[in-house]
């Protein structure tokens, strides 16, 4: 035995205490790194899969873009161009966006930063992918932001939801889910300046449902047109940048300098304009006349009855006929199948599913239809609420929307619709019980038996 | 009569240590509980960075930051400030405890431990100094763990120092009392670390690490209740209340502990599955509200008491059985 092994073996004590000195020193080591954005690996899968080639100089392409373009988590940046100076402006402060992004922390004077990390990345994810630590845990799994696409909004379908909606989801939460109420953190300055935390948080989810959306539009475009990647220099992150002396420091004009970061800023400017415009998609929700009339609202949840059980609306197919939630319709949301029906994937298909959930997908479960029983309502509950979801549906659900009178003769009048609305909201005093809806229990387990 | 003598002749008598020791251990005891629980207010609001410096406060020394700013200045800053003080306070504890063993005379295992203490609580406050000036949540994590290990110290300092064995002329009647007590505080703590992960999870881990801490801390939550549930139903044929009483106790905490543990998960991720109680389903968490962040931190409290009252049995076990 050598000199210096005795002494090691000579002080067992002095040697664990080395050994765990050195597993704190990984693991502080470990922890220091910058934390990254991660890249949209469930698209990719699903671009490929279309495809039918892999996506590589692709995705390393796109990559590339969105970091310059859009920075780090700790250091966000917001692309700058004529084009979308404007509705920047009524759209998010850049300002605001350092104050919800990076660590977590707070000064003297009660301003929290990192406000995305404090409060809704555990859930969320760091990119806004719906794929945080706790995720898998989730029923409903977390939104994940890049789609663009959102449940509960007062805009029309396939526009993006207001400020005011992002707002009011953070502040009154989602009853029955994992998604809290912030109202606790609300305060003055929303009233005086729109200028709380909760404000900077809505900047910030905003800023990574449009990182996300452009990400994955280019990486589809990039995909589908080879010569689009020609003349993409090996690192985008060489490009020159312009800072623009009287935006805020996270502003970054850009140079463009090839047709791929060209079609990048068409795609850009786009997804902003979307945002931008949703204020004039909100869909006009007045009450009628007859509503506060009880005789009249009397008949009006009869007709809602009958409008409920009918073809037309034929809400009952996946509520229940009594509303239960215990229809006979099967689905995912668009969540689910972007990944894996769109990348003709069974989603019950637990081999196929495999490389879907290797890359990091989260396991497809069905949605339930809502049991309109508990007068619980997640998107809200106020009548107005119910009747967009009925005009509009449910956005990346199967909840669909009616078509209205007189653009299409066949189906529901305004009218009508609030006649249904009314009926929704007195489904709760009317049930005697909740559970199952035994009507529809027998019928649903006969679908879930043929769709194990 | 001078204090010192006092003291050291108190020491003589196989009582256990001196009134003064006695009560000063009980002291750091009794004060580190709620510095722990402070501690885990400081996690469940975030408050961890709510002074950027340390050892100072905001440029002041820590006990001359102004009271006014700090009582009604922002409530991460009093929670955070007040962490501090407390922590502060501890440590003169156990400063005053190891020169009051030397005064007295007390045995050398006593001196050894008082030493133990201070340096535990030395390293402690570096740690969390650590933690701000690193702005590292797993130096955060390994502060908290760190804490209710300094905790079970001081239990087992008083039990060294009340003089049980002089105090109690019955015996334990089972070894296996005192190998349970043992188990029970390692399976508590390793269970008590599993919970730091959960909380102190960084944003970026991958949702299958914290679905496995998750079943990771389920198992070891039947774990310690079995081991506790052994300890009490072996405890119970114990004739010395010293063991019987604190066992039956322990078992009690890990019922209230694991209705904790579900009361943490509701507040924190809602109802697993609403179906199952469609009542509920209308419940929405608030986001750092007071019963919500009150229920989160008793649970790791109630964590580090667990593990207090495993180490206390074994201790006195121990210390009964002749050792």
């Amino acid at each position: 035995m050598t000199r210096f092994s005795s002494g090691i073996y000579a002080r067992p004590v002095a040697h664990r205490f080395g050994l765990f000195a050195c597993v704190v020193a990984c693991m502080l080591v470990g922890c220091s790194g910058e934390p990254k954005f991660e890249s949209n690996r469930v698209f990719r899968f699903r671009v490929e899969a279309e495809t039918d080639q892999e996506q590589i100089k692709a995705a390393e392409a796109v990559d590339e873009l969105i970091a310059n373009w859009f920075g780090t988590p700790d250091q966000p940046s917001w692309p700058s161009f004529d084009e979308t100076a404007e509705a920047t402006k009524s759209l998010l402060q850049v300002e605001r966006l350092v104050r919800a992004a990076g660590p977590q922390r707070s000064d003297r004077e009660d301003n929290h930063y990192g406000l995305f990390r404090e409060l809704c990345s555990n859930c969320h994810g760091l990119t806004g992918d719906g794929r945080g630590p706790t995720a898998m845990f989730l029923d409903p799994y977390p939104r994940d932001f890049r789609p663009g696409w959102f449940k509960y909004k007062s805009a029309k379908r396939g526009s993006r939801p207001t400020r005011d909606d992002l707002y009011r989801i953070l502040k009154q939460g989602i009853p029955g889910t994992s998604m809290p109420s912030f109202a606790a953190i609300e305060s003055q300055e929303h009233d005086e300046k729109q200028n709380d935390d909760l404000d900077a948080v809505v900047d910030y989810v905003i800023y990574l449902s449009i990182r996300g959306e452009t990400e994955r539009l280019l990486l589809y475009e990039a995909a589908n047109d080879e010569g689009l990647l020609d003349g993409v220099r090996a690192r985008l992150s060489d490009q020159e940048t312009t800072s623009d002396a009287d935006a805020p420091q996270v502003a970054k004009a850009v140079v463009i300098e090839s047709t791929f970061q060209n079609k990048a800023k068409e795609i850009f400017v786009d997804v902003v304009s979307k945002w931008a415009n949703s204020k004039d998609q909100v869909v006009a929700a007045a009450l009628p006349t007859w509503w506060n009339e009880p005789t009249e609202h009397e008949a009006a949840i009869r007709n809602g009855r009958d409008i409920y059980l009918g073809a037309t609306a034929a809400c009952a197919n996946c509520h229940g006929k009594s509303g239960g939630g215990n229809g006979l319709v099967r689905d995912y949301d668009d969540w689910a199948k972007d990944g894996t029906v769109r990348a003709g994937i069974e989603p019950a298909d637990r081999t196929a599913l495999k490389p879907y959930l290797a890359i990091g997908g989260l396991k497809p479960v069905p949605i339930s239809p809502r049991d309109l029983r508990l007068g619980v309502f997640r998107g809200g509950g106020e009548p107005a609420d119910i009747y967009r979801r009925i005009v509009q549906g449910i956005e990346g659900t199967p909840m669909p929307a009616v078509a209205l009178k007189p653009d299409n003769p066949q189906v529901l009048s305004e009218d009508e619709v609030w006649q249904l609305v009314a009926y929704i909201l007195n489904m709760k005093s009317d049930s005697t019980k909740v559970g199952p809806d035994p009507e529809n229990v027998a019928a649903k387990n006969s679908v879930e038996e043929s769709n194990p | 009569m001078s204090i010192a003598t006092t003291l050291q002749e108190s020491a003589s008598v196989d009582q256990g240590s001196h009134p003064w020791v006695k009560f000063i251990a009980r002291l750091l005891a009794v004060s580190t509980f709620p510095l722990i629980w402070l501690g885990g207010l400081v996690t469940t609001y975030d408050a961890g960075m709510a002074v950027p410096d340390w050892p100072g406060t905001y440029g002041y020394n820590l006990f001359a930051y102004p009271w006014q700013a700090w009582l009604y200045g922002p409530f991460d800053l009093f929670v955070e400030h007040g962490h501090r003080l407390l922590a502060s306070f501890v440590g003169l504890v156990a400063i005053c405890f190891l020169i009051a063993t030397y005064r007295a005379g007390e045995r050398p295992l006593i001196r050894r431990l008082a030493w133990f203490c201070l340096i535990t609580v030395i390293f402690q406050g570096i740690l969390g100094g650590a933690r701000v000036l690193m702005d590292a949540r797993t130096v955060a994590m390994i502060h908290g763990c760190l804490g209710p290990a300094f905790f079970a110290l001081c239990v087992v300092t008083v039990v060294h120092c009340s003089g049980i064995k002089g105090r109690s002329e019955v015996g334990v009647w089972s070894r296996w009392f005192v190998r349970f007590a043992v188990a029970t505080t390692i399976v508590s703590y390793l269970q008590l670390t599993i919970g730091a992960q959960l909380r102190h999870i960084l944003p970026w881990a991958s949702p299958k690490f914290f679905l496995m801490m998750v079943h990771l801390h389920l198992t070891f939550a039947g774990m310690v209740l079995l081991s506790a549930t052994t300890l009490a139903a072996t405890g119970l044929r114990e004739p010395n209340r010293y063991l019987r009483r604190p066992a039956l106790i322990l078992v009690g905490l890990v019922a209230v502990q694991i209705l904790l543990g579900i009361g943490t998960w509701i507040v924190n991720y809602a109802l697993p599955w609403s179906d199952l109680a469609p009542n509920l389903s209308a419940y929405i968490i608030s986001a750092k509200g007071y019963w919500e962040s009150m229920i989160i931190t008793m649970h790791q409290a109630t964590g580090s008491l667990i593990i207090a009252v495993a180490i206390m049995i074994a201790t006195r076990g121990w210390l009964l059985s002749g050792k």
